[in-house]
C-alpha cells in the first residue's frame, strides 16, 4: 500500500506516497484505522486548499527521513528554547502570512508536529519586541479583555519587568 | 443598533468599516431582520434592504472562503501554547494583554517560570509585590458591591495559581519584609526552594513560622545546606504545639490553609546538608518527615565526606521504617561499612544510588551485599571505586530494572586487577541497561579500558545499551572500538573524551548505527586521513595548498578508507578540539578545511554539527552552510 490519495478542499486530488506523509498523525491514523488498502480510496482534506497541501507535501517530502523527534520534558519545559532553523525550512516559509497561517492551521490539523513547529517559531519571531497593539493589528486579534482585567495584567506585568 | 446603521448606508458605500461590523453579526438573525423589513418597508427601503441582502451575502462568503478570522489559527489554543514556548519573558507579558486566550496561555507559561527570590538586592520589589497582592486581595471582596463589572475572584499572586518558587538564599533578607510576604502570599507558594550560604542564620523560629507554618500549601521543598543550628533543637515539635495553642494567630487565619500542616508535600529533596549526618539532624528529619504523611518519595544528598565513620554513619540507621519508606534517591557523602550493611538490611527501595566517595576502610563485599538489597529497584547506579582497597573484587548482581550505569576510577588502579570479577557480562547482568558512562582517570596503562570491555569477549551483546560515553587518558589499541561495537551492537550515541586519535577510524568502520557522536580531539595529531578516508600522503600534500580543495580537485583522489561519510545514520556530530598550545603551532591543526570540503559536507543526513576550536576558514564554512542546508551549524 505505497500510496494514498488526498483530495484538497478545493476539490483537486493529489496521490502520495505514504511513506511521506506518515508525518502527519491524522492521516496515519487514518490509514491504520480504517484500513485504507485500495488504491483507489481517496482521503477528504476539508481544512486544506489545494496550494498548501501542496506546500505541506514539499516540507513532509524533504523531511521523511528524519528522526522522530525527542520529547522535550514536558514537565520543566526551558524558558529559551532554541530557535534554529535550517537553511533549507527558512527558504521553505518564506511566504505571505495568508499563507503562512493556512499552513499552520493544516499542519495543525494534520498533526504534523515538525511543521508545526516551523511555523510557530516564524510567528514567535514576528511577535518578539512587539507590543500588544502591533500583534493584534499584526495578526487581526479582537481584544477581548475587559478594562479591568487589562488593569490587573498591567499591573502584575509592570512587577514582572522590573527585572 | 447595526440593522438601524445599516439601512441607512447606501448601498454603494459599503465600506470596509461595515464588513467588520457585519463580522460579528449572526447571519441568521440579520437575514431574520432584512426579511421583516422587507414585509412593511416601503418600495425604496425593500431595495435598500435588498442590496445589503445580497452583497452581505457576498461577503459572509467572502469570510468563509478567506477562512479569516474564524480561522486564525493565532485563535487555536495549541498553536498558541506552541508559538509562546518561543518566547522570552519579556515577550510573555505582552502576551498577556493582547487578548482572553493568550493571556491565560501566557500566564500559564510565565506560572512555570516564575520565581520569588529573596535577595538583599530584591527587597524593594518584594515590598512592592506584596503590597500589590495584598490590594488584589482587597479588590477582589470588593468588587461585589461596586457591581460595574464581573466580580472576579482573586486567584493569588500574578502567574502563581499554581507554581509559585520561593528561593530564599541568604538570611541577610529584612526579617519585616519576609514577615509580610508570609502572611500575604505564604498560602500560594507551592515549590519552596532553600539554598543557604555558608555564615547564614535563621533562628529556628523563624525557619518554622515562615517556612513550614508561613506556607501551608506547600507541595514540594528542597533544601540546600540547611544551617546547623537549626537541626540542634527539636523547634518544629515546639513550634507546632504554639500553633496548636493560638488558633487565631494571623497565619493560622487562612482560609486555604490544609487541616494537616504540610500534607500536600510529595516531594522533598534534602541536599548537602553534612549536619544530618549527626543525631540532631536526625532528630530534624524526623520532625519533618513525620509532618509530611503523603510523601511520595524523597531524595537525601549529603556531601561530608570526610567525617569519621562514628559521626557519619547513624543517620540514616536510626530512621524509623515508616519514615524511610518513600527513599528513593540516597547520595551518601560518604560510605563506610557499617553505613552500606546498615543501608543494605533496612529494606530500602531506592531508584537511584550514586556512591561518589568510598571510605578507605569499604570492602567490596559491603558493596556487593547493597547491590544486591537493591538490585530489584535500581535504575540508575553511580560508583567510585577508586579507593576501594581490597583484594576480593565486585561482582555485580544481575540487576532487571538498572538503566544508567556510572563508574568512575579517579585514582590509579593496581594494575595486577581488573577492577570487577568476572568480567561484567553487561547483556546478561542488566538487561535494561540504556546508559553506560566509563570514566578513567589512569595514566600509567594504556590497556587498562579492556578490563572494562575484554578484548575477544565472548560475554552475552547488551542489545538495549543506546548511550556510551567513555572517558579515558589513553586509547592505543585500535581493537578497542570494535570490541565495543561487539558488545553494544545498538548503540546510537558516542562520546569519546580522551587521546583517541588513533581509533577514529575504527568508529567509521565498526559503528556504522550510530546517530550520535561526540568526539575529542587532542591536539598535535592531525586526523584529516582518518575524518576522510584519504591516504595520509596525499593529506598533507594538500594541506599546504588550499587552492587545490576549493576547485574541488581532491575529490578526485580515491577515497581508500572508511571515513566519516560511512556513518549513514550520523543525525548530530560534535567535534571539540582540546586547543591548549595550538597557539604556538598554528600549522598543527586535528582537522582542516580538507576534513570540512571531503567529509563534512558530504554528510547531507546530518542535521546538527557543532565544531568547536577548529579554525576552518570562512571561505569553507560558507561552503559548509550551503552544502547543509539541512543542518543546524554551531562553531564556536
Amino acid at each position: 500500500m505505497p500510496f494514498v490519495n488526498l483530495e484538497s478542499s478545493d476539490g483537486d486530488l493529489v496521490k502520495v506516497d505514504v511513506d511521506v506523509i506518515k508525518c502527519s498523525v491524522t492521516i496515519n491514523a487514518l490509514i491504520e484505522h480504517l484500513g485504507l488498502e485500495d488504491d483507489n480510496e481517496v482521503v477528504p482534506l476539508q481544512n486544506v486548499g489545494t496550494e498548501t497541501l501542496h506546500k505541506v507535501l514539499a516540507w513532509a517530502k524533504h523531511h521523511k527521513d528524519d528522526l522522530p523527534s525527542v520529547d522535550d520534558d514536558e514537565d520543566d519545559p526551558p524558558r529559551e528554547r532554541r530557535t534554529d532553523i535550517t537553511t533549507w525550512d527558512a527558504n521553505f516559509i518564506k511566504m505571505e502570512q495568508i499563507q503562512l497561517f493556512d499552513l499552520i492551521l493544516a499542519a495543525n490539523y494534520l498533526d504534523i508536529s515538525g511543521l508545526l513547529d516551523l511555523g510557530c517559531k516564524i510567528v514567535a519571531d514576528m511577535i518578539k519586541g512587539k507590543t500588544a497593539d502591533e500583534i493584534r493589528t499584526m495578526f487581526n486579534i479582537v481584544n477581548d479583555l475587559t478594562p479591568q482585567e487589562q488593569e490587573q495584567i498591567r499591573k502584575e506585568n509592570e512587577w514582572c519587568e522590573e527585572k | 443598533m447595526y440593522s438601524l446603521e445599516m439601512t441607512t448606508v447606501a448601498v454603494s458605500d459599503f465600506t470596509e468599516e461595515i464588513y467588520y461590523k457585519m463580522q460579528s453579526v449572526e447571519s441568521d438573525k440579520f437575514m431574520e431582520y432584512c426579511n421583516t423589513i422587507n414585509e412593511s418597508a416601503t418600495e425604496s427601503a425593500k431595495n435598500v434592504t435588498n442590496g445589503v441582502k445580497t452583497i452581505f451575502a457576498k461577503i459572509m462568503a467572502n469570510v468563509f472562503e478567506d477562512e479569516w478570522n474564524e480561522n486564525n489559527p493565532l485563535l487555536i489554543d495549541l498553536v498558541v501554547r506552541n508559538v509562546l514556548k518561543y518566547l522570552p519573558m519579556k515577550d510573555l507579558t505582552c502576551c498577556r494583554q493582547v487578548c482572553q486566550l493568550w493571556n491565560s496561555e501566557a500566564s500559564a507559561h510565565l506560572r512555570q517560570s516564575q520565581r520569588i527570590f529573596f535577595y538583599p538586592e530584591s527587597t524593594q520589589k518584594m515590598t512592592t509585590f506584596t503590597s500589590f497582592v495584598a490590594q488584589s486581595k482587597q479588590q477582589s471582596s470588593d468588587t461585589t458591591e461596586t457591581g460595574s463589572y464581573p466580580a472576579l475572584e482573586y486567584r493569588g499572586p500574578p502567574f502563581s495559581t499554581y507554581c509559585f518558587t520561593a528561593q530564599y538564599t541568604t538570611t541577610q533578607f529584612p526579617h519585616h519584609i519576609m514577615q509580610t510576604f508570609v502572611s500575604t502570599c505564604g498560602e500560594y507558594v507551592r515549590k519552596l526552594e532553600i539554598f543557604y550560604p555558608d555564615d547564614a542564620f535563621l533562628s529556628p523560629q523563624d525557619f518554622a513560622t515562615f517556612f513550614l507554618l508561613g506556607m501551608p500549601n506547600l507541595e514540594s521543598i528542597h533544601i540546600v545546606n540547611l544551617p546547623q543550628n537549626l537541626t540542634q533543637s527539636s523547634f518544629i515539635e515546639e513550634s507546632l504545639k504554639i500553633n496548636d495553642d493560638d488558633e487565631s494567630s494571623s497565619l493560622t487565619s487562612n482560609k486555604t490553609r490544609p487541616s494537616h500542616l504540610l500534607s500536600a508535600v510529595t516531594h522533598l529533596r534534602i541536599d548537602r546538608t553534612w549536619q544530618i549526618d549527626t543525631v540532631w539532624g536526625v532528630n530534624f528529619l524526623q520532625d519533618l518527615l513525620s509532618l509530611m504523611p503523603n510523601l511520595v518519595d524523597y531524595e537525601l544528598w549529603t556531601w561530608n565526606s570526610t567525617t569519621e565513620d562514628e559521626h557519619s554513619e547513624p543517620y540514616l540507621i536510626s530512621l524509623s521504617p515508616r519514615h524511610i519508606q518513600n527513599l528513593r534517591v540516597l547520595r551518601p557523602g560518604s560510605i563506610g561499612d557499617r553505613l552500606g550493611v546498615a543501608i543494605a538490611s533496612m529494606g530500602l527501595k531506592l531508584t537511584k544510588l550514586y556512591l561518589p566517595v568510598l571510605n578507605r576502610a569499604v570492602t567490596a563485599e559491603v558493596i556487593e551485599q547493597l547491590l544486591y538489597s537493591q538490585k530489584g529497584t535500581l535504575e540508575e547506579f553511580q560508583l567510585n571505586c577508586s579507593t576501594m582497597q581490597d583484594s576480593r573484587l565486585l561482582t555485580f548482581p544481575r540487576m532487571e530494572k538498572l538503566l544508567s550505569l556510572h563508574i568512575m576510577i579517579t585514582h590509579p588502579w593496581n594494575n595486577d586487577y581488573t577492577p570487577f570479577t568476572p568480567p561484567i557480562d553487561y547483556g546478561t547482568q542488566f538487561p535494561r541497561l540504556v546508559t553506560l558512562r566509563v570514566e578513567l582517570a589512569i595514566y600509567n596503562d594504556a590497556n587498562f579500558i579492556n578490563y572494562f570491555f575484554p578484548l575477544g569477549n565472548k560475554t552475552q551483546a547488551c542489545k538495549t545499551l543506546r548511550e556510551l560515553d567513555i572517558s579515558f587518558s589513553g586509547f592505543r589499541n585500535d581493537k578497542f572500538i570494535e570490541t565495543v561495537a561487539a558488545i553494544f551492537p545498538s548503540v546510537k550515541k558516542l562520546r569519546l573524551d580522551g587521546y583517541g586519535n588513533k581509533i577514529f577510524a575504527s568508529i567509521f568502520l565498526h559503528m556504522q548505527n550510530l546517530e550520535s557522536l561526540e568526539l575529542y580531539l587532542i591536539y598535535g595529531f592531525n586526523v584529516d586521513d582518518q575524518m576522510t578516508g584519504i591516504s595520509k600522503d596525499v593529506c598533507s600534500r594538500v594541506r599546504k595548498n588550499d587552492k587545490v580543495l576549493r576547485a574541488g580537485g581532491l575529490l578526485d583522489y580515491v577515497v581508500v578508507n572508511a571515513s566519516l561519510c560511512s556513518l549513514k545514520k550520523l543525525r548530530s556530530l560534535a567535534i571539540k578540539q582540546k586547543d591548549y598550545q595550538a597557539k604556538f603551532w598554528p600549522d598543527a591543526q586535528c582537522i582542516t578545511n580538507i576534513t570540512a570540503y571531503v567529509a563534512l559536507s558530504q554528510m547531507k543526513q546530518l542535521s546538527h554539527l557543532h565544531i568547536e576550536s577548529v579554525k576552518f576558514t570562512q571561505e569553507c564554512k560558507q561552503n559548509l552552510a550551503q552544502a547543509l542546508e539541512n543542518c543546524w551549524l554551531d562553531f564556536t
